[in-house]
């Protein structure tokens, strides 16, 4: 088991439940000492991320240092979270790595991705072990057990 | 009438060549536009008939003096049509002849304005050919669609029977997570299907099928009858009456209206009855309609969205559904040369309005 300092919990954005369990699963299978949360809401994310809603006075939850987000939901889609996360307290975004993940194969997604400089990286569904581990070990800095 | 001024007044004026014929149609004046139109100098054409300017088949047919006579029997002649100028190149004109009288109301002559068209007549025809090709690129969008779907269909159906027969023949040895799975499978592929089911119906919507006159309260009626268990359900009221009759495909008006009393069945507030109001203004043109509920409503930023095939806007754990309804409703209002549309307040209700060409 790996662990990487700031990197408590994984957040799984997906308004399909099928698709926030088969990457819980992968995430689990990755040997990374980490906790999953998953959310079926751009919304309800954000609503994790600043301690609203539903998750007020939550501050003690895992925070989040990863979140794969789901381009395309119902209402509030994965560049209107984009959006709303530019204008969150750099407290609530601190540590926080934003991965976007489609099913969708328009390479002007992609495009749109590297442009903006919340978004750390673009993968094609589904998630593997693989692509986890090094955005993990990319952007955190690994717990050496002495 | 024809004085001096009047004349040099004449001779300045752009895009018409302004003529003057006598009783029989020969040409006693002519403008500098019109030597710029048809090509011929004031001396080279004064005292000709205006026959010169028409092809064979126009003289063959009497072409000019049809129109010297309406214009004596009428005071005035209207023609678009293809003409000759000098050289023998052609030019679209558009031309009016009217009759020119004395003190006695007797036809003295004639004055003819004549615009050359030729421009636009070309850019009507590029539209034309434009709306042409564009027609087509949809039929074989359509089709492809069409077919698309249909393909679609097959290997979905082969996992769905692989899905059972494996259930059939395994369920003893399945654990809880095996039959999670099987579950999970279960559902995409269900989705899937009425996700293809949907593509296809809005293929097909409205085709191979006849116009007819559609009485919208019997309409209304029956879908009462047909949605009476939502409506009992829900409580809701539906309010309506002196609905117009409207020409057009009865299938697709009878989907529109359900897809939209549905829609404010379904999205209602929670612990609110439904208030359904249907409306209708019509003028020469169109049948306006309007569909107002009280239920949930759409945020402002959504209000295109909601039209948009497969876009929803709320997770299928708060609503079910697959983003086809509205999106239907929209083809269907174009089919009928309308347009849709949706107003909303949040958490008071929304009203959609839509147009049928009358």
């Amino acid at each position: 088991m790996k662990k990487y300092k700031d990197l408590d919990c994984v957040l799984l954005v997906d308004d399909d439940i099928s698709t926030n369990f088969i990457h819980r699963r992968i995430v689990e299978n990755a040997k990374i000492d980490v906790n999953v949360k998953e959310i079926t809401s751009a919304k309800e994310a954000l609503d994790y991320l600043t301690y609203s809603g539903k998750y007020e006075g939550q501050e003690d939850a895992p925070k989040a240092g990863i979140v794969f987000l789901d381009i395309n939901m119902p209402g509030m889609n994965g560049w209107d979270f984009i959006a709303e996360y530019k204008k969150l307290d750099e407290k609530h975004k601190a540590r926080i790595v934003v991965v976007m993940l489609t099913t969708s194969l328009n390479p002007d997604d992609e495009q749109h991705a590297a442009m903006v400089e919340e978004i750390a990286t673009y993968l094609h569904k589904p998630l593997n072990i693989g692509a986890f581990a090094e955005i993990a070990s990319k952007y955190f800095e690994e717990i050496k057990e002495e | 009438m024809r004085s001096d001024s009047l004349l040099r007044m004449l001779e300045v004026i752009d895009d018409y060549a302004i003529l003057f014929l006598d009783r029989h149609g020969n040409i006693e004046n002519w403008n500098k536009e019109a030597e710029k139109i048809k090509g011929y100098t004031a001396e080279e054409i004064i005292g000709h008939n205006i026959s010169v300017f028409y092809n064979e088949e126009s003289k063959r047919n009497r072409l000019p003096e049809l129109l010297i006579e309406e214009a004596k029997l009428k005071g005035r002649a209207q023609h678009e049509g293809w003409r000759i100028r000098k050289g023998g190149e052609l030019f679209w004109g558009f031309i009016t002849i009217s009759a020119i009288y004395d003190d006695n109301h007797q036809v003295v002559g004639f004055s003819k304005f004549v615009r050359d068209l030729t421009a636009k007549r070309q850019l009507e025809k590029t539209t034309e050919e434009y709306a042409r090709e564009l027609e087509i690129k949809n039929k074989e969008l359509e089709q492809f669609v069409y077919i698309a779907s249909h393909d679609l269909q097959e290997p979905l159906l082969t996992v769905k029977n692989f899905v059972e027969l494996f259930k059939d023949e395994y369920q003893d040895v399945f654990d809880d997570n095996a039959r999670l799975y099987l579950q999970f499978i279960d559902r995409s592929t269900e989705r899937m299907r009425n996700l293809i089911k949907g593509l296809l119906d809005y293929a097909r919507l409205g085709g191979q099928q006849a116009k007819c006159l559609v009485d919208c309260n019997q309409l209304m009626d029956s879908l009462q009858n047909d949605l009476f268990g939502s409506i009992n359900a829900t409580g809701a009221e539906i309010y309506y009456k002196d609905l117009p009759i409207v020409y057009g495909f009865e299938t697709a008006l009878r989907q529109l209206f359900q897809n939209l009393l549905s829609n404010s069945l379904k999205f209602k507030r929670p612990g609110v009855a439904p208030k359904i109001f249907i409306s209708v203004v019509g003028n020469d043109n169109f049948w306006h309609f309007e569909f107002k509920d009280n239920g949930i409503g759409i945020e402002e930023r959504y209000k295109e969205k909601v039209f948009i095939m497969f876009q929803r806007l709320h997770s299928t754990t708060d609503y079910e559904g697959y983003g086809i309804g509205l999106s239907h409703c929209k083809k269907i209002v174009e089919l009928h040369g309308g347009t849709i549309s949706v107003e909303s307040i949040l958490n008071e209700g929304s009203t959609f309005s839509f147009t049928l060409k009358v």
